[in-house]
């Protein structure tokens, strides 16, 4: 069907062509130039004609022709430029533009079009890449942080290349806090998203209320980022080139404990567990430091960046060609990443035709395992890295010689080369036809393939406590593809002091396909040629076919009407039906409606705020879903494994395989949208001269139906081993409300001083309203060291809130238990009761907050979450002569971690190192210590139970960009290489340069447990905040060169 | 004209989704087959009772947990400092309901309850012509009838009562299930073996080994009478394994059954089937812990020999009392005898019986080497023999260990059987002819006589602790005969390094596992005191 469809669009575009070469005839015409400040052409500005309503937009050589007669009164207006009205004279104009100083008349893309900022009905954000100090950036949402109100970006981790996740007004889902991405118009997803070259983004715009992202329905609940790509502009070719080299670094070590108190540390360990350490204790070797294992995985890493651009164009052709690449250390060893990223973008005016096509590329390569941080932390001192002795040479240690099993932190890294290579490829192409009297219509197709290939050597290898693994050599390869159509009308017209915007039209996006095959190999013979190809036994362990992503047919239409450019009114509606959803539900309507009145326009406003230069309300109300979760919820399928052909159950003699089939999964024919309303109210005022603009919104989001992943009694048993079964149900309802004020003021003192302030803040109140009718027990999840679990989402709390116990302090003395137990015994009238069980001297005491005198479940309460109340950007851009400073600090407050580290830095329960921090444990009766003794058993009854103690403020507050830049004069320019530049700009610049923060770990800007986790089911909602010893966000320092040809 | 086709065409395109949404949104998996149809072949049917039989090695079952909960709990085993978390909680006593590996154990059985249904569910859905497929669905539908007998015995017995899922329609129709009376669910195992014994061959041919057989289900089913203190059906049920058909055997050598030669033997009734792990297997060494069916690859070894074994991760010590309960007053004389069964036991001293050397067929053969007990040690340094193979290696270097798992043996019959006659009151030659048979194999002397009713209980009772020990049935015994309570905390109480006495009535059965009682509200508001 599909098929039928493209060729549909083919037909159509040539068609189209055919009938643009002809076109009609004007009779009296009004033709001209429009031109930039420095004398250039201007393509793309829009000449209207207000006496006959008529509009034109300018070719490539900035010229326009429309019909129109003396006398008539042109408007012209372009992005980032001043209006400008001209009369018509008869001859042919010269239209100069100026640079813009206030924003409002910035043209805006929203869903589906474009608007003026000053007719936004809604809470929109953008950021141009070029304010953002994009220059260092390496990563597109990098150039987000701290810029937009309301806006957090999570860094996964300080991997290089590593993703990071967008969250658009605190959390709204159980299943997905993904915001929509859309790329010059087109739908598109996180990974196009992060495959962009910073350097071609022209700007960012954040779609944060229903009444804007209606128009996208099931896709927009979280919010949409649109991304508009710099795009050919008319000209001789003009090429630009940047350089950038820097080193990175972590910004923080732990100190840790050295030989002599490390073995003091065990021997205490030993004690409790009544039993001796092993016989080399006795020996001196143990009390000499060998190794400072955090310094032989942290490292100084080096990050290079080239870019190279070419653009220009002739009159009906533009193009620009980027090439940029990316080659960045890990800051542990030895992870090497390596991005090459290309773009070709080509635009085509031919009459009332715009055809463009572009093609985005990355390569993506990443070299080297990463070293585990905790093993470093906790392998001991005295021992060497290397021992000939062991198998593969590195040294190991065990429980039965050392009293301990961590792995040799150096072993890891070395004994396996894993190299994975990434290749996306993302088409665009669209054709846009002006039809007649304001009518234009659009189509559009993208498309996304992606590949990766993996492979992989491991060393035979002896690990630690004497555990042997055989020479495995990996190969691995995975793809993925699927396109996007989309169809639209849209109508600008204006009748006097009305004018009208609209849109209708449709989309399809496909299924796709992707599938995944890896195999490993055994029986190598030797370590000379290191891969699978020589194994003489392989074993496919991984392997996938399916769909890649639910399909989706939607139909769409807003209209935006303004009155007198006072009143605004925009409805949008979309309906989407979708495959992942039961026959019953599969389509969802979704509804915007906004509305703004630009105040200031009225007579008395202006009386009664003669200080304003603009002021504008808004309020909206919308509704939009959710689809973000996989196909086939809806229907019982069978299960052979995972890959297929794992569930076995051996028979005969020797032990066969049998495969097995059965079912593991509870389906839900049931499955509804997820469904999100929000309302959304905006004051923006502009004070007189345009140098202060403030922005402050409200907003209620109430998200019902939740899909949520309701935990059944393991009585059910359709799970697999060692889970309990779910199903999926659209049960839980949630809200997030709150305000964002963003302030920016930009002005010039003398001739060579401009500067340019802007901060925002965003405060955010999430909390679950209730987990549904049907019998749902509050969701638990956040297991860290076979710990229990520490999170819980239930009613009246934020999603994901620590959920767990208060310490006291650490018991003295068995007199002090004495006491509390006797309390207990008169508290509870049982001649039995103890306050706290198993509790011994040495062990946290925890508060009996219910007061019933003993410490049982109820004591528990919300310790905090990891969703920020308040998140902030400053930024700072000043240009004084040649010289430029950017600086951007962001931060969060409000917001909890959990430090699940201390499980290795500050608690011996089973033999490792530990940090300084451990010295102020309990060692014998009478201490009073701010831990607990050494050795205890490692589960949830005792000391490691959920509590405050684990706890920590991640407030933090970040110099996340600075950069200072000198460009050469003109003159030295042409003294030092004549004619050949056009621009020469060199900087310096510190990212993560200062972190203000009393966090304990290496880095509060923790994202989730694991880092990112790219499943279905992302983590960021349940396990979020909790820090597991992911790699620690680097403090780099860069110079860089800009050159322009 | 032309402008006219200028709106056409958009029009066109617009209206084309339209026409063809239905076929785009409807998808079919392309990885996984349709439930409603796939199980419509003695082929597919089969694979559904292979699943069934799969849980067999889940968390909580025979690959790992299942040693570890019922040693521990039965005092035969008692934790190292190597042993953390949740095992050493049911080391200690110290358990309550989120215990990991009781709940895992209560999960993997109702999912081996519900995949026994899924293939009943199936097999009436398919209604085959061919009279070799009819005959394929009898005996599919009398293994998922055995199946899920062992899983609500071992329910009952250790929680009591425990919801009771007849049928894969009834677990549908309600997901919170109460908890049925114990007497409605040994009904329900007995009624579900009975239905299986006809249907189910008494050998199947050498690729089908490991299969429940007429015989299996003969042994649960006699298990259960025991277990309900039915002695004289009980001891009908074993009687009639000890006739033709059936043609078991003790086995000649009693190492052989503990030891990688024991795939194949005359004396198993039904074992849990483990392939040993090599370099070039295609599963990962480690699915034990939770990779069944899934990151674990195919895989079914076992863990228990690295996870007890001396040399490797060394979790376990045999306790002194379970050491010393192998030195008694001899049967002929009333000396101190002790019993030719230690040897094969665990490693210790000379004077303990146990082992004292290791590696004897070992590649590159080594001298034999001396087993190094720790006299320092102030916990006793007896460790585990039965299930490891140090003879043949001095380390495993992971866990890989293809020694099979005995389930039900016919020593263990023989010695059921006995009983059987023992609680009737019979105490006669029959039941010391079995208890002396099942001594003679292992050189043990022989009782002359089992004297009173108590004192043949006794010796029966010490028979089966040396004969099964660290086979996880004294746990069982111990509950089942009413003196788990005095037994252990006397044991705990002499034994160095415990001397605890935490045993209290309330652990006759294991308290209801949150991973039910959080998600069930009909069990969760049918538990007193927290615990069951």
């Amino acid at each position: 069907m599909m098929r039928t469809i493209s060729i549909k669009l083919l037909l159509l575009l040539v068609v189209a062509t055919l009938f643009s070469l002809t076109g009609y005839a004007q009779s009296a015409l009004i033709t001209g130039t429009v031109l930039n400040e420095s004398g250039h052409p201007l393509s793309g500005a829009t000449v209207y004609n207000k006496s006959n309503r008529k509009a034109n937009i300018t070719t490539i050589q900035g010229t326009f022709s429309m019909p129109g007669k003396k006398g008539d009164l042109l408007l012209v207006t372009y992005v980032g430029y001043e209006d400008q009205q001209i009369t018509f004279n008869g001859q042919e104009l010269n239209v100069s533009m100026a640079p813009s100083r206030n924003s409002l008349n910035d043209i805006v893309v929203i869903g589906y079009g474009t608007t003026r900022k000053r007719d936004l009905v809604s809470a929109t954000d953008v950021v141009s890449a070029k304010d953002a100090g994009n220059t260092v950036a390496t990563n597109p949402s990098e150039l987000l942080i701290g810029k937009a109100a309301g806006v957090q970006i999570v860094q996964a981790n300080g991997t290089p290349g590593a993703d990071a996740q967008i969250l658009i007004r605190g959390t709204g889902s159980f299943t997905s806090v993904e915001p929509l991405y859309v790329i010059d118009g087109i739908q598109a997803d996180k990974n196009l998203f992060n495959a962009l070259s910073v350097q071609d983004i022209e700007n960012i715009t954040i779609l944060k209320d229903a009444a804007s992202t209606a128009i996208y329905g099931t896709a927009a609940a979280n919010g949409v980022v649109i991304i508009t790509t710099k795009r050919g502009k008319t000209g001789p070719p003009r090429i630009s080139f940047t350089s950038q080299w820097g080193m990175a670094k972590a910004w923080k070590q732990l100190h840790l404990l050295n030989a002599p108190q490390y073995v003091q540390l065990l021997q205490d360990f030993a004690a409790t567990s009544n039993t001796v350490l092993p016989a080399k204790f006795s020996t001196p070797s143990v009390l000499v430091d060998s190794t400072d294992w955090q310094k032989e995985i942290f490292r100084t890493a080096v990050v290079s960046e080239n870019d190279l651009n070419i653009s220009g164009g002739s009159e009906k052709v533009a193009y620009t060609v980027s090439v940029g690449y990316i080659n960045q250390e890990s800051i542990v060893q030895a992870q090497t990443n390596k991005r090459l990223n290309v773009r070709m973008g080509l635009d085509e005016t031919l009459g009332r035709f715009h055809f463009g096509q572009s093609l985005a590329l990355r390569n993506t390569n990443t070299v080297g395992q990463l070293s585990t941080i905790t093993d470093a932390l906790g392998y001991a001192p005295y021992k060497p890295i290397y021992d000939p002795s062991v198998l593969s040479g590195y040294s190991i240690v065990s429980n039965v010689a050392d009293f301990s099993n961590v792995d040799n932190p150096v072993q890891d890294y070395k004994i396996q080369s894993p190299v994975t290579n990434e290749f996306v490829m993302f088409p665009q192409v669209f054709a846009e036809v002006g039809l007649i009297n304001g009518l234009k219509f659009r189509s559009q197709f993208s498309a996304e393939i992606g590949q990766g290939k993996y492979t992989d050597y491991q060393y035979p290898y002896e690990a630690s406590n004497y555990l042997t693994y055989p020479t495995k050599a990996y190969l691995g390869y995975n793809d993925y593809s699927f396109y996007t159509i989309e169809n639209y009308l849209s109508y600008n017209r204006a009748f006097g002091k009305h004018s009208f915007s609209a849109t209708l039209g449709n989309s399809y996006l496909s299924p796709g396909n992707s599938s995944v095959l890896q195999a490993y190999g055994t029986g190598i013979a030797n370590n000379n040629i290191q891969n699978i190809s020589v194994s003489q036994a392989q074993v496919v362990n991984e392997l996938g076919y399916n769909y890649d992503r639910p399909s989706v047919i939607s139909y769409y239409g807003r209209l935006i009407y303004t009155y007198n450019d006072r009143y605004i009114l925009s409805f949008s509606g979309r309906r989407d039906g979708s495959s992942n959803f039961g026959v019953n539900d599969q389509f969802g309507n979704f509804y915007g409606v906004g509305g703004a009145w630009r105040f200031t326009n009225e007579n008395f406003a202006r009386k009664i705020f003669p200080f304003l230069a603009d002021g504008k309300l808004r309020v909206g109300y919308g509704t939009t879903g959710n689809n973000n979760f996989p196909n086939f919820l809806t229907v019982p399928l069978t299960f052979s494994g995972s890959p297929s052909g794992n569930l076995v159950y051996s028979l005969g003699p020797n032990e066969a395989f049998i495969p097995g089939t059965t079912i593991a999964t509870v389906a839900n024919p049931n499955l509804r949208w997820e469904q999100t309303g929000q309302f959304d109210a905006g004051l923006e005022l502009t004070f007189i001269k345009n140098h202060l603009h403030t922005d402050i919104d409200y907003y209620d989001r109430k998200s019902k139906g939740l899909l949520v992943s309701i935990p059944l009694p393991a009585s059910n048993g359709a799970d697999l081993s060692g889970n309990n079964p779910t199903e999926e149900e659209n049960a839980a309802d949630a809200e997030n409300k709150g305000v964002e004020l963003t302030v920016s003021y930009n002005n010039r003192s003398g001739k060579n001083f401009t500067y340019n302030l802007s901060g925002n803040i965003g405060y955010n109140k999430n909390n679950v309203i209730s987990l549904g009718s049907q019998f749902v027990a509050p969701i638990t999840a956040g297991t860290f060291d076979n710990l229990s679990t520490f999170t819980i989402t239930q009613p009246g709390s934020p999603i994901g809130s620590f959920y767990g116990y208060v310490v006291d302090h650490v018991a003295k003395d068995q007199a002090e238990i004495d006491a509390l137990n006797a309390a207990a015994v008169k508290k509870t009238g049982n001649p039995s009761a103890v306050y706290q069980s198993g509790l011994l001297p040495g062990d946290f005491i925890f508060k009996d907050l219910a007061g019933d005198g003993t410490v049982t479940t109820a004591d528990q309460k919300v310790l905090g979450n990891p969703i920020p109340k308040f998140i902030y950007g400053l930024n700072t851009q000043l240009t004084y002569g040649n010289f430029d400073l950017n600086i951007v600090l962001s931060g969060i407050a409000g917001v909890t971690l959990v430090n699940s580290v201390k499980f290795f830095t500050e608690i011996e329960a089973t033999g490792h190192n530990a940090s300084t921090a451990i010295l102020d444990r309990w060692r014998q009766s009478g201490d009073v210590a701010a831990l607990p003794r050494a050795g205890q058993n490692d589960n949830s009854s005792g000391n490691l139970r959920p509590s405050n103690w684990w706890t920590e403020s991640g407030n933090y507050m970040r110099v996340r960009n600075l950069t200072i830049g000198y460009t050469l004069p003109k003159q030295v320019l042409n003294a030092f290489a004549g004619n050949s530049f056009t621009r020469i700009r060199i900087y310096i610049a510190a990212q993560n340069l200062l972190t203000f923060t009393h966090y304990s770990g290496y880095d509060p800007e923790v994202s989730t447990q694991g880092g990112l986790n790219t499943t279905q089911y992302p983590n960021y909602i349940f396990t979020r905040g909790i820090d597991d010893g992911e790699l620690p966000q680097p403090r780099t320092f860069l110079a860089g060169v800009q050159l322009g040809f | 004209m032309q402008s006219k086709l200028l709106y056409i065409l958009p029009v066109c395109l617009l209206a084309c989704l339209g026409s063809c949404k239905k076929s785009l949104l409807d998808l079919q998996s392309q990885s996984a087959y349709s439930y409603d149809t796939y199980f419509n072949s003695s082929s597919a049917l089969n694979q559904a009772t292979i699943a069934t039989y799969s849980t067999l090695l889940h968390d909580g079952m025979w690959s790992r947990e299942w040693y570890f909960i019922f040693d521990l709990t039965s005092y035969e085993a008692k934790k190292t400092t190597n042993m953390q978390g949740d095992l050493a909680q049911l080391a200690v006593y110290t358990f309550g309901s989120d215990e990991t590996e009781l709940g895992e154990c209560w999960q993997s059985l109702y999912r081996m309850i519900l995949r026994a249904n899924v293939v009943i569910d199936r097999a009436n859905a398919w209604n085959p012509t061919d009279a070799a497929d009819q005959a394929n669905v009898k005996q599919y539908v009398a293994e998922a009838n055995f199946l899920k007998a062992y899983a609500y015995l071992n329910l009952t017995f250790c929680w009591g009562r425990v919801p009771l899922i007849t049928s894969y329609d009834s677990s549908l129709a309600n997901p919170y299930p109460h908890r049925a009376p114990v007497a409605d669910v040994w009904a329900f195992v007995e009624q579900s073996l009975t239905a299986a014994i006809p249907n189910l061959p008494v050998a199947y041919g050498s690729a089908d080994l490991g299969r429940a057989t007429q015989g299996a289900a003969i042994a649960l089913l006699g298990k259960a009478y025991l277990y309900e203190g039915k002695w004289a059906q009980a001891q009908a049920e074993f009687t009639l394994l000890t006739q033709a058909p059936f043609s078991y055997s003790l086995a000649t050598s009693y190492a052989d059954l503990f030891s990688p030669t024991n795939q194949v033997n005359t004396e198993t009734i039904f074992q849990i089937m483990n392939q040993a792990w090599t370099q070039s297997s295609p599963g990962n060494e480690y699915y034990v812990f939770g990779g069944q069916e899934t990151w674990g690859g195919t895989a079914t070894q076992s863990d228990r020999a690295q996870e007890y074994g001396f040399n490797d991760w060394n979790n376990t010590y045999i306790t002194t009392a379970a050491v010393k309960a192998f030195t008694y007053p001899s049967p002929v004389d009333g000396s101190s005898y002790t019993d030719p069964r230690a040897f094969y036991t665990f490693y210790g001293t000379a004077a303990s019986g146990g082992d004292t050397m290791y590696c004897r067929e070992c590649v590159p053969p080594p001298d034999s080497i001396l087993y190094p007990f720790n006299t320092t040690d102030p916990q006793g340094d007896y460790k585990w023999k039965k299930y490891e193979y140090y003879d043949l290696t001095p380390s495993y270097g992971g866990p890989a260990s293809g020694i099979n798992g005995q389930v039900i043996r016919y020593a263990d019959v023989l010695l059921m059987l006995a009983e059987s006659y023992i609680q009737q009151g019979n105490t006669g030659s029959i039941p010391l002819g079995l208890i002396n048979q099942v001594r003679a194999r292992v050189q043990a002397v022989p009782y002359s006589t089992l004297g009173s009713q108590t004192n043949a209980m006794t010796i029966l009772m010490r028979e089966r602790q040396l004969e099964l020990c660290g086979e996880q049935t004294r746990y069982f015994d111990l509950i089942r005969w009413g003196i788990a309570q005095q037994t252990q905390n006397a044991e705990r109480g002499a034994e160095p390094g415990d001397g605890t006495q935490p045993f209290q009535a309330k652990h006759v059965l294991f308290p209801i596992p949150n991973v039910e009682k959080n998600y069930n509200p009909n069990v969760a508001s049918d538990i007193s005191n927290d615990w069951n």
